[in-house]
């Protein structure tokens, strides 16, 4: 793991632990730096995807962004609010990760969290801050158990706990789900849930009829988790074991242990997310009332590069994207899911940091060639752009295949669709190559436009007018592009070599 | 052939160049050129660039500029199965081999000989449609057989590598370099791991190679074996080709200037010691490694204030279990261990650091420090835990700014080359890395240092450094237990030698009262079997 | 159905069930295997078989025939995994954050299909099944009858690539560099063999055998796709993985066990009529008893190099 440079934080500065120092301190550190590049640069990419993704289905990508977009922005307390338990789940995920470990199933965490608030808050009766407190704490304590098991077994079995934990959050889910069917439902209800908690329970809201007081934990839990790590002996054991378990243990520190209590807080956090949630807003417990706080809160340490600030940071931005995207789904159509896959591309690209330098090296190299020879370097630009375009077009035509199965012609649609998948394929390869100045992506956007003319010919075939004038398009430009390329400018400086 | 008007050269280096991506620059603009037949002696400190230049010409690693040429023909390497298919081979000074794996099959990855009409016999180098067809692992194991006999190396073609000791590992990868037709070979530091007999037995094999018409590159860093065996010298310093020399023209005082850069002192200066009470008391000590094997069989230590014994030994011989045994690391079977007196068997690594051990460990990356911490969470790695470094209730709380300040002392006292305290430690040379650790250790006031290889990979200035802080620690009353694979290291630090074979002390010595072969020969285990040389398999 | 004794049919049953149960966990573990033998750890198994299973689904349902679906199953797996590998192998990425992202990306994508192809929300269409392969000299045996008269033929695929994978494995050259990758990558470069190469062909391996497991649960076992259908077997199948020592035979014996666990839950109703109300508690079963196995093995050794990317140009 390359953690060091991202871990290189000066994390010992000499001034009084001070959260506003913390940040600014963070914040003019090249390597924090670098790290948010990493984690925009993972967005723009993710977002760069799903639009083609978008294209692909049918979508329209312009009104689907500018809905999310306005609905994130108008919005802002239930973006807090949809932040509020990713924050817990976040740094839940975030905090194993300090001590080497890979908490996949905060899912669990959160569900035990959540039982355990709703069974104090309804069956208990006390006084009120008395209670909530109670509930509150009680559902962190069983995420605390349901964090520590998997953290013991790692430990003292060597179990791996990526298993583990998943295994123990789909139990989870199934135990409180047998909960709430049987001993615990409310008996005067269809669905299967718990009674309602208390009033003397309920957190108080903050604004409107979302956002509540667990918002504020979240935000103490955040300064609460940083100062923990940062600046505590546990903390300090904790990294140490997390980066190198045997030198831990030769220094003295007990590996077992810190693994076993890493996992049990890490287990409390999700808990207290849970148990948040029931008191702040479900206000009882109802089967499957979550649908993937867990993998959210994996989305969110991964993105916050596993820093306390950066996970109450990629948080809100996850809120934002399901705030707006709910917001997407009612006025554009585009099914809330599209945010999932949202999330696991931004995943798949921060774990790929070095593709991002990459480009952005690439984005570097080709504004110097644009200052220095202007002329060739625009026209291979051009050809880039085309080969993306193709790719794109490609996609989204082949989206619209069904609709050419149920225009009548089966057999030419399907030659059809399947030459434009290929295509695309070709152009995104030649895209790969053109970045790298590789002859060959010439030759293949040469090809790509060949195949363009003759999707155009069967689109004709077809009967799809739109086919054949967006092939001819693209076929020709295409072709045009190259010709100069290669007949005009022969001395563009293709290869420059290396792109090490 | 090379008596002849022109001179044919196997290999030739011209201005190559190489820069890591860290900013390490290894080799600079080096022309060297080997000549057909002859053994090449490429000497050099830890760290000059002679295993960088020879994986350049490997193909293993890629250089920034420069011309190979192999027997006058200019060569682009992009893999070593550019230098293996015109015949250069390597032996790696950490071996390439698969502990799980067998000798044959370590042999033969990459070069796979597969039944259907391919046959063992004819190497032919295997295609991709071909990867899925059956090994022929009969005819390759004949085959290895028939090497190993050829060359007088005898070897089990069934044996897994983890079941054989390591001078067998080293015949292992010689053969790799037969079996892939080598005649220009390259031997990386292959006697560091190797007995003094080990060794002569090599040079045995080597003499063989060179009958045979074979080129021989020898990278080293001992002054003895080029001048025993090769017949021109090249010595790189920093990166840089400091000059070729033939071995009749030169003596070891010039080679080492060259190496250096300044005339070096060959022994330690240290003046007798004064040992006091016994402070370590090992008695009849049983130790099992991780893997359930018995390493450690009944050893019987003492080791006194102001006194540094030093355990000789080739390693895997129990050193590492012993040595982590008495940090806590690993738990006893049977026996006792004793600090002054006071039995510390059993008890966890942070109680034997409270009781006054510290513990400079053998790897440095794996136990000795965490690299992704700063350098000055280092320095109060082990005593975060106390005060002055953790305040507040139940000493739970740290306080930044005291290691801040106790950093900046160590820094300064052991003088480790640092831009800023709080850059991680990986950022530093190996050299600096293996003094924040003695630093840390050595400054808790330890009654006992564990020393194991504590100048491995250093250079010559690091080391003597470090075995001037070690002897000095010694005067000032510490016990000082070494351990070593370098025998000159164990010879010129110790006031007392211990040898240990297979799990016991087979003897204790004086430096003075012993010479290196007598040594070797205990460290070989031929005390009480003279006869077996194989004893080790 | 044939009427015998009650007892025997039930084992008949159960053996069927595991049998049935096991074809996803085996085939998914072999591929993990290949991924985590040439040194890429691949927790997107899970990701790669709701992939496999949806792709197969609508494969059939846009081109007709479940064999052409299970194809495409197998190649939608592969591309899947194509992406992890270039993120492990190409950009060196962590494995394990990369993991998860492809469980993601399958389980957004997967539902997400399932509102494109079909409008809903919850469960497919459904689509022509692979036909069963019937032995009928069998079907009037008792147990056996039960057990093998009637199976998918993607459980005898399974029987199969069993076989081929330890075939592939101890005795090719192919399976000596995959060994080699895992264990300790630098002597397989200095062998003269792409270490990148390896490790992309073992891990777009291991997502085609993950796209055709999942295939075997949408179009196999049921005739249809429904959302998050794997429910942890692929997470089931890792553990089958650790448990058979990252060997094939191993693989095997551990996918057949936790599918036997699988099977015992529609076993217990059956016996115990009691239990209906516990439905959700047996259903808890295999996972707790994952755990327990996990928990229970003294030692199960991983390839040495495995999740450690390779760097060549590092000073050595």
């Amino acid at each position: 793991m390359s953690e060091q440079s991202r871990e290189g934080r000066h994390e010992n500065e000499k001034a009084r632990f001070n959260p506003i120092n913390n940040i600014m301190r963070m914040v003019s550190d090249p390597s924090f730096q670098k790290t948010a590049i990493w984690s925009t640069g993972s967005i723009i990419l993710a977002l760069v995807v799903v639009s083609v993704l978008m294209m692909m289905t049918g979508y329209n990508v312009g009104l689907a962004f500018l809905t999310l977009l306005w609905g994130a922005i108008t919005q802002f307390d239930r973006v807090l609010f949809f932040a509020t338990p990713l924050i817990f789940t976040g740094l839940s995920v975030a905090l194993a990760f300090k001590c080497g470990l890979f908490n996949i199933g905060p899912e669990g965490q959160v569900y035990m969290g959540a039982i355990g608030a709703a069974i104090v808050g309804y069956l208990v009766s006390l006084p009120i801050v008395l209670h909530q407190f109670t509930a509150l704490l009680f559902g962190t304590f069983l995420g605390f158990l349901y964090g520590l098991l998997p953290g013991i077994l790692k430990a003292y079995r060597g179990t791996h706990e990526v298993v583990t934990t998943m295994m123990m959050s789909y139990s989870a889910i199934l135990f409180t789900a047998w909960l709430v069917t049987y001993p615990l439902k409310d008996t005067t209800q269809a669905l299967d849930r718990t009674p309602p908690i208390l009033v003397t329970a309920e957190l108080p809201k903050l604004i409107g009829s979302f956002l509540n007081f667990s918002l504020i934990l979240a935000i103490l839990a955040v300064i609460a988790v940083d100062y923990l790590i940062n600046k505590t002996v546990l903390g300090y054991e904790m990294r140490a074991v997390g980066q190198n378990p045997d030198a831990a243990e030769t220094a003295g520190i007990n590996p077992k242990k810190n693994i076993a209590l890493a996992l049990g807080i890490a287990g409390a956090l999700a808990g207290m997310g849970g148990s948040g949630e029931i008191l702040g807003y479900h206000h009882l417990f109802q089967d499957n009332w979550s649908v993937g706080l867990g993998w959210d809160g994996i989305t969110v340490a991964v993105l916050g590069n596993n820093n306390p600030w950066g996970v109450l940071a990629a948080a809100i931005f996850f809120g934002a994207l399901r705030a707006g995207g709910l917001q997407m789904q009612r006025i554009a159509g585009v099914p809330l899911e599209m945010v999932r896959v949202i999330q696991g591309l931004i995943v798949l690209f921060v774990a790929a940091p070095r593709a991002i330098d990459w480009l952005s090296k690439r984005g570097v190299d080709y504004a110097t060639w644009l200052k220095t020879d202007r002329v060739p370097a625009s026209v291979h630009l051009a050809t880039s752009f085309m080969a993306g375009a193709s790719a794109i077009v490609c996609l989204s035509v082949f989206g619209s295949y069904s609709a050419m199965i149920e225009a009548g012609i089966p057999g030419v649609g399907g030659i059809v669709a399947l030459l434009l998948f290929l295509t695309s394929l070709v152009s995104i390869y030649a895209l790969i190559e053109l970045l790298m100045r590789k002859p060959r992506g010439l030759r293949l956007v040469a090809f790509a436009a060949i195949v363009w003319l003759l999707v155009a010919a069967l689109g004709y075939i077809a009967g799809s007018m739109l086919i054949v004038w967006q092939s001819l398009v693209i076929g020709m430009v295409s072709f045009l592009l190259v010709v100069l390329v290669e007949r005009v400018f022969p001395e563009t400086p293709l290869d420059l070599g290396g792109d090490n | 052939m090379p008596q002849g008007g022109l001179t044919i050269y196997a290999v030739e280096l011209e201005n190559i160049s190489k820069t890591f991506p860290g900013g390490v620059e290894a080799n600079k603009n080096i022309t060297l050129r080997i000549r057909e037949g002859e053994v090449h002696g490429l000497l050099g400190e830890n760290g000059a660039g002679k295993s960088t230049l020879m994986n350049i010409l490997y193909g293993f690693l890629s250089k920034d500029t420069g011309r190979i040429l192999i027997r006058g023909e200019e060569v682009e390497l992009q893999s070593p199965q550019d230098a293996i298919l015109r015949g250069v081979g390597m032996v790696h000074q950490h071996f390439k081999l698969i502990p799980p794996l067998t000798v044959t099959e370590n042999v033969i990855l990459g070069l796979e000989p597969v039944l259907k009409r391919l046959r063992a016999e004819r190497l032919v180098e295997t295609k991709h449609f071909s990867s899925l067809l059956p090994i022929d692992f009969r005819g390759a194991a004949d085959r290895i057989r028939r090497i190993a006999e050829e060359n007088g190396l005898h070897i089990d073609p069934d044996a897994k590598i983890q079941d054989i000791s390591v001078g067998l590992q080293q015949r292992v990868e010689i053969i790799k370099t037969l079996y892939r037709n080598a005649d220009i070979v390259i031997l990386d530091e292959p006697t560091s791991v190797l007995t003094p007999q080990e060794v002569d037995d090599l040079f045995v094999t080597l003499e063989k190679f060179k009958e045979a018409g074979r080129t021989i590159i020898l990278i080293t860093h001992k002054l003895r074996e080029p001048m025993v065996l090769a017949d021109r010298i090249s010595v790189l310093r920093d990166g840089e080709l400091i000059g070729t020399v033939n071995k009749e023209d030169t003596s070891p005082e010039e080679l080492a200037r060259m190496m250096v850069g300044r005339p070096v002192v060959f022994r330690v200066e240290k003046g007798p010691a004064n040992p006091g009470g016994v402070v370590l008391a090992i008695k009849d000590l049983t130790v099992q490694d991780k893997r359930g094997i018995t390493a450690v069989r009944g050893i019987n230590l003492e080791v006194k204030a102001g006194e540094i014994l030093g355990i000789a030994g080739v390693e895997g011989n129990g050193q590492t279990e012993l040595v982590e045994a008495i940090a806590g690391l690993l738990k006893s079977r049977e026996g006792n261990i004793l600090l002054n007196g006071k039995d510390i068997t059993g008890l966890d690594p942070r109680e034997v650091r409270e009781a006054g051990v510290s513990h400079i460990p053998e790897d440095r990356h794996r136990r000795g420090l965490i690299l992704g911490f700063t350098i000055a969470e280092n320095s109060t790695l082990g005593r975060h835990h106390r005060a002055p470094f953790a305040m507040g209730p139940g000493r739970q709380v740290l306080d930044l700014s005291e290691a801040d300040g106790i950093t900046e002392a160590l820094v300064d006292t052991y003088s480790i080359k640092v831009s800023d305290i709080h850059s991680l430690a990986s950022t530093l040379s190996g050299g600096n890395q293996q003094k924040v650790i003695v630093a840390r250790e050595l400054s808790a006031n330890p009654k006992l240092i564990l020393a194991a290889q504590p100048t491995r990979g250093l250079d010559v200035g690091a080391t003597e450094y470090i075995h001037n802080v070690l002897v000095s620690m010694r005067d000032e009353g510490a016990a000082i237990l070494l351990v070593s694979a370098e025998l000159d290291e164990i010879m010129s630090v110790s006031d007392r030698i211990a040898v240990i074979f297979d799990g016991q002390i087979v003897a204790v010595k004086e430096p003075e009262a012993t010479t290196a072969e007598e040594l070797g020969l205990l460290m070989a285990g031929h005390k009480q079997d003279q006869s077996s040389a194989e004893a080790v398999v | 159905m044939q009427t015998g004794d009650p007892m025997l049919e039930l084992m008949g049953w159960l053996l069927k069930a595991t049998l049935q149960m096991a074809t996803p966990l085996v085939l998914t573990a072999l591929g993990g295997m290949f991924s985590e033998r040439t040194g890429v750890v691949n927790i997107g198994l899970e990701g790669m078989m709701l992939v496999g299973a949806f792709s197969a689904v609508a494969g059939t349902y846009y081109v007709g025939s479940p064999w052409l679906g299970l194809i495409i199953a197998v190649i939608a797996g592969g591309a899947l995994a194509g992406a992890h590998a270039i993120v492990c192998v190409k950009f060196k990425g962590n494995h394990i954050v990369s993991g998860t992202g492809i469980i993601l990306f399958g389980l957004g994508s997967t539902t997400l299909g399932l509102q494109v192809v079909w409008g809903k929300q919850g469960l497919s269409d459904s689509v022509e099944r692979i036909p069963e392969v019937v032995i009928p000299q069998l079907r009037d045996v008792p147990m056996l009858g039960t057990a093998f008269g009637s199976l998918s033929p993607i459980i005898y695929f399974m029987f199969i690539i069993t076989a081929l994978s330890w075939y592939v494995l101890y005795r090719t050259p192919f399976g000596l560099r995959m060994r080699a990758a895992g264990e300790d990558p630098s002597t397989l470069d200095a062998a003269g063999v792409s270490v990148e190469w390896t490790r992309i062909v073992g891990v777009v391996l291991s997502g085609a055998l993950a796209g055709l497991g999942g295939a075997y649960l949408s179009i196999g076992f049921e005739n249809a796709f429904g959302k998050g259908m794997t429910a942890g077997k692929g997470f089931i199948a890792l553990a089958a993985l650790i448990f058979g020592n990252w060997t094939p035979i191993g693989c095997f014996l551990a996918g057949l066990f936790f599918g036997f666990v699988t099977g015992l839950q529609f076993i217990f109703p059956i016996l115990i009529p009691e239990l209906v109300t516990l439905t959700n508690l047996v259903k808890i079963l295999p996972y707790a008893l994952v755990i327990v196995a996990l928990a229970g093995i003294r030692r199960s050794i991983p390839p040495k190099g495995i999740a450690v990317p390779y760097e060549k140009e590092v000073r050595v």
